[in-house]
């Protein structure tokens, strides 16, 4: 506490002159600032206080004061607390300036911004559109609040902006968006000299729902539903996070009970992905057995969660202000004596396949991230902590129950297939400690609560550490309770970009394994 | 290679033949619609998230093809008109099986 009142005194002495206002909160501190201050206060906040970014929203505020806003979420893991900086742009001038140069993560959120509420960020160095294609008009913005809905507009031609080759030797590969085998939408354009990946271009966002802007103007209750659906294999994770964002926003604690369920439900999402995933990964060189044993046991933990909540993705099972499905005695033995089970069914899996000597040597040296590459771009998650990144959102911002909960946050240095795999498996086990654990401490008490009304324009965060990294939530309530504007910052977004560092220098066959080992989402990515 | 042989024999097969056993209690599958008086059906009817309950002058529809089974609406009914059942073979040939209606006063 002393700690946090010492950094955050000496931000503000060093940002004296540029602040316009401050708004301070429980866990987060907002700075408004003048735009053409941004790039001073952001690189103190960014390097000289070592704070990463943690979302960059952009929003439509001229219903409420007549300027456009976008808000740069920093987080300080080791004092817990939020630093959003806050800056207003005018319609008359929807600009502001690029920060991507020196925070590359940033590339991406900037683009974003262009493509859906038309703020331009001068200096760029990738003018290109992310979200759209070259096929949609640049005069239509889907985020703006003037934006008509059921409107059609005119389709463009596409654009294309892969890199080109000059010289013979380099052969273009493309492939997909639609791909060989059950899997999402992505363009991957190959530069192979010979069998050895020159450089990938990864083109995205197939799949986008426009859930943001449907869920404006939306009751809580009725947008529970569709942040369910942002993703199947994380809806437990995106819909704490939305829960989280609403129960912050109205100031409220949600009984000790209902966090530990929701706990339990978190660690059984990640169990079934992460054993479903080193399963999954055997498929990248053919090793049926592993492939076939990996989905076994997923589906029994499918069915488990079926048996408990009703549904196989336990969808349906969170609710604002705590959980819709109870645990009973019963169930408690039941999840117990299948974990008994799993536990060594897991281990020999674990066991073939690391004694396996071709399949250690595909993973071994394989896809390669740096350190650097991964702190640069921002990757959170198991791509992060495989290579050497020390973050886990459930130990550095503790939601739910896990405060109450021990667990180790597991870090590799190698940084190449193998250590991502390795990081899922030493994973598993610890969901499995974290799950006994939850078993043995249930406390008795209410599973949901009521959710008072919130004040007009109350913003806030939410957030959880989902099988494939943080998902970050950030809401804010209009003056009827509803949503004004949703950002959802998946754990997909943040590692995508790194996908493509990871492949030059391998061969063109060991794509599809590298890319299983990310295990990405397209569409949580693209929402 | 003897620890993989011996993995694939202890696990045996795991497959199963249709039909399977019933879906678990907890299942959320079709909804079924039965007349009864005294049910406030406009609760139901604002409780349902996708619109796909609706009423037509005093017919109750429900549309199988926006059901998302959430069970608000079984949650909200004050009567038993509305029922959660564990059936989940949800599959028709034609569009027009997808919609079942009722009256809304008349009781069966």
């Amino acid at each position: 506490m002393e700690n946090k009142r010492r950094v955050i005194k000496k931000i503000l002495q060093h940002l004296g002159d540029c602040l316009l206002g401050i708004e301070d909160g429980a866990n987060e501190i907002v700075f408004n600032i003048m735009k053409q201050d941004l790039p001073e206060v952001s690189r103190y906040i960014y390097q000289e206080q070592k704070a990463r970014l943690f979302t960059m929203v952009g929003n439509d505020e001229r219903q409420i004061n007549g300027r456009f806003a976008l808000y740069y979420v920093f987080v300080l893991d080791e004092i817990h607390h939020f630093i959003t900086v806050k800056i207003f742009l005018e319609e008359s001038d929807p600009t502001f300036p690029s920060l991507a140069d020196y925070m590359p993560a940033l590339n991406w959120y900037e683009r974003e911004v262009n493509d859906l509420l038309g703020l331009r960020a001068i200096g760029h160095p990738d003018r290109s559109p992310l979200i759209f294609h070259g096929d949609w008009p640049e005069t239509a913005y889907p985020l703006r609040k003037d934006y008509v809905h059921s409107k059609m507009v005119s389709c463009h031609k596409e654009t294309e902006n892969f890199v080109e080759y000059t010289g013979e030797d380099v052969t273009e590969i493309p492939v997909g968006p639609i791909h060989a085998g059950i899997i999402e939408p992505g363009h991957f354009r190959f530069g192979a000299v010979g069998d050895t990946v020159l450089h990938l271009d990864a083109r995205l966002f197939y799949t986008h729902r426009g859930i943001e802007k449907e869920l404006e103007g939306k009751t809580f209750a009725q947008a529970m539903f569709l942040i369910e659906r942002v993703c199947c294999v994380c809806n437990v994770s995106h819909s704490v996070a939305f829960a989280e964002a609403v129960e912050t926003a109205a100031n409220i604690t949600i009984p000790e009970r209902a966090k530990y369920i929701r706990t339990l439900y978190l660690e059984l999402e990640r169990l079934y992905n992460h054993v479903g995933d080193v399963g999954n990964i055997c498929a990248g060189y053919g090793f049926a057995v592993g492939n076939s044993q990996g989905t076994r046991m997923r589906e029994m933990l499918l069915r488990l969660n079926e048996e408990l909540t009703g549904h196989r993705y336990l969808r349906g099972a969170i609710a604002l202000g705590g959980v819709s499905q109870d645990i009973r005695k019963d169930e408690i033995d039941r999840i117990t004596n299948y974990l008994n089970e799993l536990d060594p069914d897991f281990q020999e899996l674990v066991d073939i396949l690391l004694a396996h000597e071709i399949a250690v040597d595909r993973m071994e040296t394989t896809g390669c991230l740096s350190l650097k590459q991964v702190t640069d771009l921002e990757a959170v998650g198991i791509t992060a902590r495989a290579s050497g990144r020390d973050i886990d959102c459930r130990r550095d911002l503790p939601y739910a129950a896990y405060d109450q909960l021990n667990f180790a946050v597991i870090v590799q240095n190698e940084g190449d297939v193998l250590a991502r795999i390795n990081v899922r498996i030493l994973e598993v086990f610890n969901s499995i400690l974290l799950i006994r654990q939850i078993l043995k401490d249930l406390p008795e008490g209410d599973i949901v609560m009521e959710i008072p009304n919130i004040a007009p324009y109350t913003t806030s965060l939410g957030w959880t550490e989902s099988a494939r990294g943080e998902n970050c939530h950030w809401l804010m309530v209009d003056k009827d309770n509803k949503i004004y504007r949703y950002r959802i910052r998946s754990a997909a977004y943040s590692n995508w970009p790194v996908v493509p560092l990871a492949v030059p220098g391998n061969i063109v066959a060991d794509f599809p394994l590298i890319n299983k080992s990310f295990e990405l989402c397209y569409s949580c990515c693209d929402r | 290679m003897f620890d993989m042989l011996r993995k694939i024999w202890k696990v045996g097969t795991v497959t199963r033949k249709q039909p399977f056993e019933p879906a678990p209690k907890k299942y959320r599958g079709k909804i079924e619609l039965t007349a009864q008086k005294g049910t406030n059906w406009e609760a139901c009817i604002a409780a349902c998230p996708t619109g796909a309950l609706s009423m037509n002058v005093n017919k109750i529809r429900i549309f199988y093809g926006n059901c998302i089974l959430c069970g608000n609406c079984v949650k909200v009914c004050n009567t038993e008109a509305i029922t959660q059942t564990t059936d989940c073979y949800l599959a028709v040939d034609a569009k027009k099986d997808l919609f079942m209606s009722v009256d809304k006063d008349k009781a069966k």
